[in-house]
């Protein structure tokens, strides 16, 4: 047996903005289910300031799974119930897939860019 | 209860002998379809699907055909395939032909297929749905009297009848013979333990792939899916958990082991909700991403072993 030990790695990380008519989240690296209490906790403080647009940037995005996806519908539940909105951009090709397997892309919309994210 | 216009789910299975009767036995089932108003939809290898659209030009829209190799190469999707399908034709009655059991078929294949029908049983119970099912009777005696076992209906003198192997009492209930345990991996098979982080796990099998040269698109929904696998060992068992990876002549397989107990047997097979927020879509992914699935669960624990095939060379 080959016993694999040893990768080089690139955690989760977000950078928040906050512009003059939304929030700006952008998150690079790989957002699995070991990483989700801090991407919900993230979220969760951004949301309870109740931005009218929530933008969640993903073109560095690399990998996501369905447990950082329960997050991020989490959000968008949370935010509409605020009365705002929240808005995904640029998934990345693995990210795309996840998203419109489980048609989220429909429930949560994804946006070319940040400009017409923001457009609406 | 024997014949195909009753209400409710309506499972049969054809035991045909040679493409003929078989194609036969459809377009009947077709025809009777589409005098009914019902909605058809036929799932069959493309050879078939060519046979039988040619003798069935004339019900045109009424008929929906998909390639075996595409909409259901897993049995895993049959069930999610099916409600879809019903969803898209709510209000009509389903008839829908399920040729998946031909005989050059692997045998791996074949018990799933198998599994999957004994799970539609009880997944769709009470569903305006008529199956038939064809299974070619060159096939071996224990995949023979296990789709007797599954199927309520099956017509062995031209005629439907109730099946004499099937109980109701065990509806829903996976048949031993599609729960045999997998044979072991082989012994240069690239193995890595996980507790806590997943990104050496979805490393090893992104390269893995790549290197037995299945198409990146392909190699990311393997990750995607063995990823889901792993992650549901984090949430639901705490870990630790074990990848185990190698490749066959024309394939690459991934197996993920843990002490977790899947006590629902039709985990994976519902399509869910897309508004939903709490989980449940993992195992519906990994069905939808790779080519077949197989699931070994007990009180001892759980093995999936999921497979990509590989392009030929």
């Amino acid at each position: 047996m080959t016993v694999w030990y040893k990768t080089i790695v690139t955690p989760l990380t977000a950078l928040v903005t906050v512009e003059g008519s939304y929030t700006l989240v952008e998150l690079a690296g790989e957002a699995d289910v070991t990483g989700i209490q801090a991407l919900n906790d993230l979220l969760e403080a951004e949301t309870s300031k109740r931005p009218g647009l929530l933008i969640i940037e993903m073109s560095a995005l690399r990998y996501m799974d369905s447990a950082a996806l329960h997050t991020i519908l989490r959000a968008h539940v949370a935010l509409g119930k605020a009365g705002g909105r929240l808005a995904l951009v640029s998934p990345s090709d693995a990210v795309a897939r996840l998203l419109q397997m489980t048609e989220a892309d429909r429930v949560v919309p994804v946006y070319a860019s940040i400009a017409d994210a923001a457009a609406g | 209860m024997a014949e195909p216009g009753s209400s409710g789910l309506w499972h049969a299975a054809l035991f045909h002998r040679g493409a003929a009767e078989f194609e036969a036995q459809a377009c009947q089932f077709a025809e009777a379809a589409a005098s009914a108003g019902g909605a058809v939809l036929v799932t069959a290898p493309a050879s078939s699907l060519d046979r039988l659209r040619a003798r069935l030009d004339g019900l045109g829209d009424l008929v929906t055909w998909a390639d075996m190799a595409e909409l259901a190469a897993n049995p895993g999707r049959l069930i999610s395939a099916l409600t879809r399908f019903a969803d898209q034709h709510f209000g009509q009655a389903i008839w829908c032909v399920h040729q998946a059991a031909w005989p050059s078929r692997p045998a791996e294949e074949l018990w799933e297929v198998l599994r999957h029908e004994a799970l539609l049983n009880s997944a769709l119970s009470g569903a305006p749905l008529r199956m038939l099912c064809p299974y070619d009777a060159g096939l071996p005696a224990d995949l023979i009297s296990c789709a007797e076992a599954t199927h309520p209906v099956i017509a062995p003198a031209g005629r439907w009848q109730a099946s004499p192997r099937y109980s109701e009492a065990a509806r829903g209930i996976v048949p031993a013979a599609c729960d045999r345990p997998l044979p072991a991996p082989p012994a240069d098979a690239w193995v890595v333990s996980y507790t806590d982080d997943l990104r050496p796990l979805r490393s090893l099998v992104s390269l893995r792939a790549r290197a037995a040269g299945l198409p990146s698109r392909l190699a990311s929904d393997l990750v995607i899916a063995v990823g889901e696998l792993a992650a549901n060992t984090l949430a639901h068992v705490g870990g630790p958990g074990t990848l185990t990876t190698w490749t066959t002549g024309g394939e690459i397989v991934c197996e993920v082991g843990d002490g977790g107990h899947i006590t629902d047997p039709l985990a994976g097979q519902l399509r869910p909700d897309p508004t939903a927020v709490d989980g449940g879509r993992g195992l519906w992914l990994v069905h939808q991403m790779c080519d077949l699935v197989q699931v070994r669960t007990g009180p001892r624990g759980t093995t999936i072993r999921v497979h990509m095939q590989l392009p030929a060379r």
